[in-house]
């Protein structure tokens, strides 16, 4: 079976450098990226899960996470946005995430959330 | 020989007896005028007309009335002469009435004779004039004393200035202290008994007075006079009138000066204009501004400092109410408005902060201070009140706003990968089976959490002071919330059990994290400043409006005078033998304010050295809340 690919998208290298350990360990593909253009032109080769910070340099995570909801290419993707803010459950509804996580994070629950996503789809 | 004229008025109605009396008495060796008045009423008006009668004989008998009446109504009318009765043959009686009712002497009209008609008369004479002498001279010594105290002791200064060249006659003592005690003025003209008044004016008005007779009335004239023998000049301030003496042949022979020393009441009069003014000043540097809104007029006073401080020009400010409320933001004319509104009916102090439009258009920041004041009745009277203008703190405030939001957001993300890092490297050791090294993992991850908390605290007071911390209310479980975060602290804390008391709860209208985060809060509080004990007691309680959450711990207690400021910012309990708690002092200044805009109370109950318990209460019921403290401006900031 093929590893699962899940998108790693922050501004801050160490973050998606992190978070991508984590995601090898546990036997995923992770796909890391700084560049939010990255991922709101993202057509080929789409991932499976996409870990989005709402806070992007040049782009708004917010927004980036809308269109890919509105795009049939993309909306089935599954998105679970991360932020510093406490707030950021407000966020993720509003822009249509499936889940939020609030940094800094317990490896445990990323895990078991990013498990829970794959398992639905 | 005796030279003195006696005037003698008889009251007569028989003017036989009359006829006779007069021929008796012209036999007798006196000088004397005698008048004659037949009835009661013309005898009367004949003394009230004529005081230098010495002596009046009435006659009993007067038509109806009679002479005893005469004597008691000459005396009760206070009048002078010495009255002798006539009386009839054996009338010894009436005489004795007679003498009783205020007359000199009786007299047996029917055995007169020029001996002892002599002897009453000369007898009753010295002995009225005697008395009277006596009584013109104690008038005279209590005029005179009367006059001396008031000359002497009088506040008001007086003196006398004889001739066209104002030589003192005179001076009390009152004029002496005005200018001073040293002085020999007596005699002496103004000018060279006090030299230093020249060209101070007064001459030329004593001379102006003394030429035309009208007096010269000054009020508040400054003088400035040697009072002290050392001869330095001192200011006094004096209200007085120059008043002439004018004699009988209308020569003036010189002038009456009395007046009053006011220094002291224009000394502190000016005194206060110049608090004022240097209240003024104070005002003007430091853009504050002072109104006054009287109820009974419904009138607004402003100072001109607050007409700047609104950016209007000076004098434009009508007075009304309205005028003001169209200067103020449209967004916070509500709270402003009924802030004061609230203010006027509980009668109580107010400080509120709002925005000020200007006539250019610039926004500028306002902080009103004031209170109520009432008459004597208890009536609220007016509100008197100062603005400030803040703008310039409000904009550093925002600066360091942004500052910490963006500080402590920047913080997070190097503590995110460190947490990050570390629990990967936890994992590796794990799989490695290196347990040691995993472990010490473990701690540096609770550590990075301490470090992640204190980060989120500051985030969330910016967020306070800002007016932007943002609350997600839903219903939930009350007694749910409780116990998910009981198995999460119990599962972290070693040495403390954790007891539940926890009543049948409904579900509460809230922000379920926010309140979260309170009860964490409380419990680790509690933990935390009980280091010697080993129980923490977490219980619910439910009343028909509200649910009330205690935690209860048997630690270090709060002193009484401490209780009402732990949920002030900054605050911090320090542990006996001065040991402090780590801490930045913000989680229950937090955990205060979450609650505030929950609709709910939160407060303490302590025992110094035996421990605390901290309770909230929230409603059931979504309650409609009060606008956030009084800041008004609630922008998301960028990076949320």
């Amino acid at each position: 079976m093929a590893k699962k690919r899940i998108m790693v998208a922050d501004d801050d290298p160490s973050i998606v450098d992190a978070i991508s350990m984590m995601l090898e360990f546990e036997g995923y593909e992770p796909i890391p990226t700084v560049d939010g253009t990255i991922v709101k032109e993202m057509q080929d080769e789409l991932p499976d899960l996409l870990l989005l910070d709402i806070w992007m340099s040049g782009e708004d995570g917010k927004d980036i996470c809308k269109r890919l909801k509105k795009q049939e290419s993309t909306k089935h993707i599954p998105v679970i946005m991360i932020s510093a803010s406490r707030d950021v459950e407000k966020s993720a509804k509003e822009s249509g995430a499936d889940d939020f996580i609030a940094k800094p994070f317990e490896m445990e629950v990323l895990l078991s959330k990013v498990k829970k996503y794959l398992q639905t789809k | 020989m005796n030279e003195e004229i006696i005037n003698i008025l008889l009251v007569e109605d028989d003017k036989d007896d009359y006829l006779l009396f007069k021929t008796y008495l012209s036999k007798l060796p006196i000088s004397y005028t005698l008048e004659w008045e037949q009835t009661y009423d013309t005898g009367i008006e004949r003394l009230k007309k004529k005081s230098d009668f010495h002596l009046c004989f009435v006659d009993f008998r007067l038509g109806e009335k009679n002479g005893i009446d005469f004597i008691k109504e000459v005396k009760s009318l206070n009048l002078p002469q010495a009255i002798i009765m006539l009386t009839g043959q054996g009338d010894e009686q009436l005489g004795l009435q007679a003498v009783r009712a205020g007359a000199e002497d009786f007299y047996n009209k029917t055995g007169i004779n020029s001996e002892t008609l002599n002897r009453a008369i000369r007898f009753t004479f010295e002995r009225t004039k005697a008395r009277s002498q006596e009584h013109e001279l104690a008038i005279a010594q209590r005029e005179k004393r009367i006059f001396s105290t008031i000359f002497e002791k009088a506040p008001a200064f007086i003196t006398i200035l004889r001739g066209k060249n104002h030589v003192f006659e005179m001076a009390n003592p009152s004029y002496y202290q005005l200018i001073g005690g040293h002085r020999n003025i007596i005699n002496k003209p103004v000018i060279e008994a006090l030299p230093e008044v020249k060209d101070q004016a007064f001459i030329e008005m004593l001379d102006k007075v003394f030429a035309t007779g009208i007096p010269h009335i000054e009020n508040e004239m400054k003088v400035m006079l040697k009072r002290s023998a050392d001869g330095a000049l001192e200011d006094r301030y004096v209200n007085f009138v120059y008043q002439p003496i004018i004699e009988q042949n209308k020569f003036i022979s010189g002038i009456f000066v009395h007046g009053l020393d006011v220094t002291e009441q224009v000394v502190s009069r000016i005194e206060l204009q110049k608090s004022q003014e240097r209240l003024k000043l104070a005002q003007k540097a430091g853009n504050i501004g002072t109104f006054e809104w009287l109820f009974d007029q419904d009138k607004v006073i402003w100072t001109p400092e607050l007409e700047s401080i609104y950016g209007i020009p000076q004098g434009s400010y009508d007075g009304t109410f309205d005028a003001w409320r169209k200067l103020v933001h449209p967004e916070d004319i509500d709270v402003a408005e009924t802030t004061l509104k609230r203010a006027v009916k509980e009668q109580a102090p107010f400080t509120i902060e709002f925005r000020i439009i200007w006539p250019d258009g610039s926004v500028h920041w306002i902080l009103s201070k004031g209170d109520i004041l009432h008459d004597k009745n208890n009536k609220p009277k007016r509100m008197v009140g100062v603005n400030i203008d803040i703008t310039e703190r409000k904009a550093l405030e925002r600066q360091k706003d942004d500052f910490l939001g963006i500080a402590s957001h920047e913080l997070k993300t190097p503590v995110t990968s460190i947490k990050a890092y570390g629990q990967v490297l936890e994992l590796i050791f794990r799989k490695k089976g290196d347990i040691k090294a995993a472990e010490q993992l473990t701690k540096m991850d609770a550590q990075v959490d301490k470090l992640s908390n204190l980060i989120g605290d500051l985030l969330d007071v910016t967020k306070i002071q800002s007016g932007r911390l943002q609350f997600h209310e839903e219903y939930f479980d009350f007694n749910e919330l409780v116990n998910e975060i009981l198995d999460e602290m119990q599962h972290t804390s070693e040495k403390h059990q954790l007891i539940k008391k926890l009543d049948k709860t409904k579900s509460v209208f809230g922000d379920r994290d926010r309140i979260g985060q309170v009860i964490t809060n409380l419990i680790s509080n509690a933990i935390k400043y009980s280091p010697h004990a080993d129980k923490i007691v977490i219980a619910t309680k439910v009343k028909s409006q509200d649910v009330t959450l205690s935690v209860q711990d048997f630690g270090v207690g709060i002193p009484k005078e401490k209780q009402d400021k732990v949920f002030e910012q900054f605050f911090r309990v320090s542990g006996p033998k001065q040991d402090t708690f780590p801490g930045l002092g913000l989680g229950l200044y937090i955990s205060s304010e979450i609650i505030k805009r929950e609709g709910g109370r939160i407060w303490v109950e302590s025992t110094e050295g035996k421990g605390s318990t901290f309770c909230f209460s929230l409603p059931f019921k979504a309650k409609k809340r009060r606008n956030q403290t009084n800041t008004l401006a609630s922008e998301e900031v960028k990076h949320e």
